[in-house]
């Protein structure tokens, strides 16, 4: 194994991420042979399911970016899912309901996502208040606002000129748009966590906080910061949410977090902080969202998915605590 | 003021770690032995390390930052920027202040970096964040934090060493400083240390 280690490819690409990659390939070959044999005679390579596929990764993706950052702060955001629902009821209300231009309902979006980042930030950072217990409050607040803001009403965002600028984010014919942005944002959220102070100073409140502190840097308004670019990012989700699905409901989306995180887990950000890949994120979010296809293609419920996704975190964190124990 | 009470003067600067106490015990040192030659050196170490403030001990963060660089040194992509930020922390821990002074600069280096050692590896033992295991939910036991102190006083000390030859010699007051700052701590350091090699 120490042989195959000091091969040049593992210099490149982390152990991790190959295994991710291969787990993919493995997937697609099984989703091939079994879907026409569940399905009778139905195909899994087709270009409809691929566009698919890849609409379903990309506000998973935007979710799983930003809870990154959280979790390399050793934090955790259990309401993006439903910041992402709340962000795109207000906006698709404000576009529906009151006809305002749809690059300021996008803003909404975004802003609605930044409050409740900044809310969860200050709650954790300034009041010292347990993360979990945060973002579990935020959750119900976001999932409430949402409700209250549309009346407990769904919002389905216009497919006509008014909004198709949004479908074509996601997608444009076959064209995959959003695979271009999603690797634009990945792009530049590398270059902020791996090329930048503050990155790094994210990436130390998560291994050797009191040390950082000790060294003259403001702890907290970093951590603040990671939470406000997690809510951010969530916003940014909605937009693709509904670029690929239209309507939203209230009340819903906090299932969109276990994928989320299950998808940062498997790119190899460490759920004890200090350690997060950007990379391996975004090949957490494509395997998620190529799982989730697959189980529908092959003719389970979405249900089924529900069931993997919770043994793919469960595995994740094992191997992860595994690999920190063999590591010491 | 008789040369033993001066030794014990400077002992007390170096045992300290409150940034405050330890600026007013130089002050009184280098006014009680004006003729040590080292005390210039001395000066231009604490102002390095605190740049003026009271709250700020910059060499922690090299401590910290030079762990993350030793990992980086090994991926492909990284390579390079972990040699530029390497050879900054070695201007940011002084380095190559003790060139004029020789040996004795060279143990002056020592006695700081091992305050700062102390200091880094306390902390580290105290710091929920160091301990801290899924998602805050649980910390590691108090061997597990030994081992894993154990493993950034080695990266601190041979890691560096051994990734970055070229400065090897002036890495070794550092080094040295560092698994005695340890050893301090704990009885069964170098049997930890020896584990990890």
């Amino acid at each position: 194994m120490n042989k195959l280690k000091n091969l040049p490819i593992f210099k490149v690409i982390n152990v991790n991420r190959l295994a991710l990659i291969a787990v993919m390939i493995l997937m697609f070959i099984i989703f091939t042979i079994f879907t026409p044999i569940l399905r009778g005679g139905a195909s899994f390579l087709q270009i409809e399911k691929l566009m698919s596929a890849l609409s379903y990764s990309y506000f998973i993706a935007f979710l799983a970016l930003g809870v990154t950052f959280v979790i390399a702060t050793g934090g955790i955001d259990f309401s993006i899912g439903p910041v992402m629902f709340a962000s795109a009821l207000i906006s698709g209300y404000c576009l529906t309901q009151y006809n305002l231009p749809l690059i300021l309902c996008v803003l909404i979006s975004i802003l609605v996502g930044l409050l409740f980042g900044t809310l969860n930030g200050s709650l954790v950072s300034y009041r010292f208040i347990p993360p979990f217990i945060t973002s579990m409050a935020g959750m119900q607040i976001a999932k409430g606002l949402g409700s209250v803001f549309t009346k407990t009403q769904s919002v389905t965002w216009p497919t006509t000129d008014k909004a198709l600028a949004i479908k074509y984010l996601v997608r444009y014919g076959n064209i995959p748009t959003g695979l271009f942005i999603l690797i634009l944002v990945a792009v530049l959220c590398s270059i902020v966590l791996n090329k930048t102070k503050i990155g790094r100073y994210m990436l130390f409140i998560g291994s050797n906080r009191e040390a950082v502190r000790l060294s003259g840097i403001d702890t907290k308004k970093w951590e603040m910061l990671a939470y406000m670019i997690c809510g951010a990012l969530a916003g940014v989700a909605a937009i693709f949410y509904v670029g690929a699905y239209t309507t939203v409901q209230p009340g819903l989306g906090d299932t969109f977090n276990n994928e989320a995180i299950a998808a940062c887990v498997m790119g190899g950000t460490s759920m004890a902080g200090g350690i997060a890949s950007i990379f391996g994120t975004v090949l957490g979010a494509l395997t998620i969202a190529l799982m989730q296809e697959g189980i529908l293609s092959m003719g389970f419920t979405i249900s089924y998915q529900y069931v993997l996704t919770g043994i793919i975190v469960l595995v994740a964190v094992i191997a992860d605590v595994s690999s920190r124990r063999r590591k010491n | 003021m008789e040369q033993q009470e001066k030794e014990t003067l400077l002992q007390a600067y170096y045992d300290t770690e409150e940034i405050a106490q330890r600026k007013a015990l130089l002050t009184e040192y280098i006014e009680a032995a004006p003729e040590d030659p080292l005390n210039p050196l001395r000066e231009a170490l604490f102002a390095l390390r605190y740049q003026g403030r009271e709250d700020a001990d910059k060499f922690l963060w090299h401590y910290v930052n030079l762990a993350y660089v030793y990992k980086n040194a090994h991926s492909r992509f990284f390579k390079k920027s972990a040699q530029r930020e390497f050879a900054e922390s070695v201007q940011g821990l002084g380095f190559t202040l003790a060139d004029a002074y020789e040996q004795a600069g060279e143990q002056a280096l020592y006695r700081e970096y091992r305050n700062a050692s102390k200091r880094f590896l306390t902390v580290c033992a105290a710091d929920k964040s160091y301990k801290r295991k899924m998602l805050g939910l649980a910390s590691i036991t108090d061997k597990q934090t030994q081992e894993k102190m154990a493993k950034d006083v080695w990266v601190l000390s041979s890691g560096l060493q051994q990734t970055f030859p070229e400065y090897s010699v002036m890495f070794t007051p550092f080094a040295q400083a560092n698994v005695d700052a340890f050893a301090d701590l704990y009885q069964d350091a170098a049997q930890l240390l020896t584990s990890i090699q």
